[in-house]
């Protein structure tokens, strides 16, 4: 799609969204929540103008930190969106993996690197951003917001 | 032998299993199904017998075709496991773990990659990793085996 405009959804359809592709390709993050909630790495892309959702009976939200949640389908477990706290309705970022098609995106950079299963080689030439170096950048949260979702590391 | 323990993002679905050497090779599924549902491919470890799960996690279960289902958490979306519907009658099930649960996972390696020809094109295929496509992989299925729930090298 040239235009960037673009759909997805989860597996069984109870969460389809669309919208236009940023041109910033995709963030892949390997903290210890994106690994739980996401099977291995998540793979984050971003709509210009944020996600508009068609379809969101499937939707629903899990507190992951003090400073952010994730979007999940309820009926059928796929992971789906990643969200600051109290970022505005739409202004989420979208797992890659759940756009139709192939958007051909890129990599622009790996975060927490350091915490990667070692079977990611990262041959592409997109940054490769270490923990320290995020709270570093950012901060560190100093607590998360729900009994049992603290960890070494999270996001 | 070594004991694994590993749990999903919020902590409400824990395990624990004992693992071979030969269990610490991982495969990675790249099917629309796990694209989707993990915004990558699924990563998993297995299929391993005797997984021990607290009493009250809070698994759901989801029916993804004629032959395969997945567990993931209710509370939090964290994908758990891969199971085939197709064990022997009274044999205990033998489940496909996702390696992002662990928590520690450092020594995992990647054997086999399949569905490679379905994979999401951000993610490189693994320099050493088997590769297989979706012909391949029906194709032996097909012949006449049926599917006994045992690690293979390469399904």
């Amino acid at each position: 799609m040239s235009d960037g405009r673009v759909t997805g959804g989860c597996l069984c359809g109870a969460v389809r969204f669309e919208g236009t592709l940023s041109d910033r390709g995709v963030g892949a993050c390997y903290c210890k929540q994106c690994r739980q909630f996401a099977s291995g790495a998540f793979h984050a892309t971003r709509f210009a103008g944020g996600v508009g959702l068609t379809e969101a009976r499937g939707l629903k939200w899990f507190e992951s930190s003090a400073w952010g949640k994730r979007g999940f389908c309820c009926a059928c477990g796929s992971s789906l969106f990643w969200s600051m706290a109290d970022a505005a309705e739409g202004d989420w970022a979208v797992s890659a993996g759940a756009l139709d098609g192939d958007p051909e995106q890129r990599f622009y950079e790996h975060i927490f690197w350091d915490r990667r299963p070692g079977y990611i080689d990262g041959a592409d030439a997109a940054p490769k951003v270490a923990e320290a170096e995020i709270w570093a950048k950012y901060g560190r949260p100093s607590a998360a917001a729900k009994p049992g979702a603290a960890s070494e590391d999270s996001a | 032998m070594s004991l694994r323990r590993g749990q999903c993002l919020c902590g409400a679905c824990r395990f624990e299993v004992e693992m071979t050497p030969d269990d610490l090779r991982a495969r990675a599924c790249h099917c629309q199904d796990c694209r989707r549902w993990s915004g990558g491919a699924v990563y998993v470890v297995g299929p391993l017998k005797g997984v021990r799960w607290n009493h009250d996690a809070p698994i759901e279960l989801l029916v993804s075709s004629s032959w395969a289902e997945r567990g993931f958490c209710g509370l939090c979306a964290s994908g758990l496991y891969w199971s085939s519907r197709k064990q022997p009658d009274g044999a205990e099930e033998a489940v496909a773990l996702m390696v992002g649960l662990f928590d520690d996972y450092a020594d995992f390696e990647l054997a086999s990659e399949i569905f490679v020809d379905e994979r999401l094109p951000l993610i490189p295929a693994h320099a050493t990793a088997l590769q297989r496509t979706r012909a391949e992989v029906i194709d032996r299925y097909q012949d006449g085996t049926a599917y006994d729930g045992k690690p293979t090298e390469d399904a």
